[in-house]
């Protein structure tokens, strides 16, 4: 760095503005990487990891999300109150099928199968009176990849049945720097 | 610089730009601290047939205008199946045991998921259905199997994948 000019006394600083603006571009990049929970998505399941999935580059407006893992007390243990803590453990024991969607809570088969019901018929009516044809609902299936096969088919089978046709199912995509094999 | 310094500076240090800096230093160190590289989720669609395609036996049957019948299991006319078996022996419980490959020539036996996809791009020079495939695949196998089969499945270049239900056992 520059010593001021001989015999004046001045003290030349390192010019601060462009140090400065590196920090604020550093601010703004950490600032645009926060990933606000969704909330409909269920943090504590692990995706398989895929190469066949692409990242979603604009979001549906019409989802419905369908959190599927192997039941885990622990996973529960610290966010639902007593009451409803000992409701789902009398029904659930450790290693089954749960069915998590946000807002509700954890559900077998045939909650699903009613919840499923109840929503199509409203997006049907909600559809109709729009004069569009069929729901375009889209479900997003997030299975835990310890999940058996049988349990997602059956989860897809009964979206099938219900009458949605959009079906979609995610995965963590497998290149990415900081993923694994 | 060699002027003299004018009594009137410049600069007027009425802006408290320390305290303000001292902020921004405290929002960066925020967010860094929070910054967490995660993977990516990705997504990818499931292929299910649209309303007018059913597997007519002859000419005289299709129907143009037919509905979906939700009863039928909605299956693309596909004409290979990777049919994927798990072993409940509490060694390798839901893990793949065996890989077969279905087409129509009979059943083809692979030993790894590598040699999977070897075979499926052979198979999808000669299969007149280039894009669609199905896995049958047991019911105690671990999704993350299926995933994997699904992947070789794309990467031979079979684009539509449709599921076989399970087989009760």
């Amino acid at each position: 760095m520059s010593h001021g000019g001989g015999g004046e006394g001045h003290v030349a600083e390192p010019n601060l503005t462009p140090l400065l603006d590196v920090v604020l571009q550093l601010l703004m990049f950490f600032m645009m990487c926060v990933n606000f929970v969704n909330e409909q998505v269920n943090e504590s399941i692990a995706l398989p990891k895929s190469q066949a999935v692409k990242p979603m580059d604009k979001a549906d407006t019409d989802v419905l999300y369908i959190n599927m893992k192997p039941f885990a007390k622990k996973d529960f243990q610290d966010r639902l109150p007593a009451d409803v803590m000992s409701r789902v453990e009398a029904r659930f024991s450790e290693g089954d099928e749960c069915i998590l969607i946000s807002g509700k809570e954890p559900m077998k088969r045939m909650d699903l199968k009613v919840w499923l019901k109840q929503q199509y018929d409203d997006a049907k009516q909600l559809a109709e009176s729009r004069g569009a044809k069929d729901v375009s609902t889209a479900i997003v299936i997030r299975a835990h990849k310890d999940s058996d096969y049988g349990q997602v088919f059956d989860i897809l089978d009964m979206c099938k049945k219900t009458g949605y046709t959009r079906l979609k199912l995610r995965a963590l995509t497998k290149n990415t720097p900081g993923g694994g094999t | 610089m060699t002027t003299k310094r004018k009594p009137d500076a410049d600069i007027e240090p009425n802006l408290p730009v320390t305290p303000m800096l001292d902020m921004a230093f405290q929002l960066l160190a925020f967010f860094v601290m929070t910054y967490h590289p995660s993977d990516l989720e990705g997504q990818m669609d499931l292929s299910l047939p649209s309303e007018n395609i059913t597997q007519a036996k002859k000419q005289e049957d299709v129907q143009t205008n037919a509905a979906p019948d939700p009863n039928k299991p909605l299956e693309l006319p596909a004409n290979v199946t990777v049919i994927v078996r798990t072993q409940m022996d509490g060694v390798n419980d839901g893990r793949i045991s065996a890989l077969t490959l279905q087409d129509d020539a009979g059943p083809h036996a692979v030993d790894t998921l590598d040699k999977l996809v070897a075979e499926l791009k052979d198979r999808s020079k000669t299969v007149e259905n280039k894009e669609n495939i199905k896995i049958q695949a047991d019911g105690k196998l671990k999704w993350e199997e299926v995933v994997k089969v699904m992947d070789v499945c794309q990467q031979a270049g079979f684009k539509n994948i449709s599921f076989v239900p399970p087989e009760q056992r």
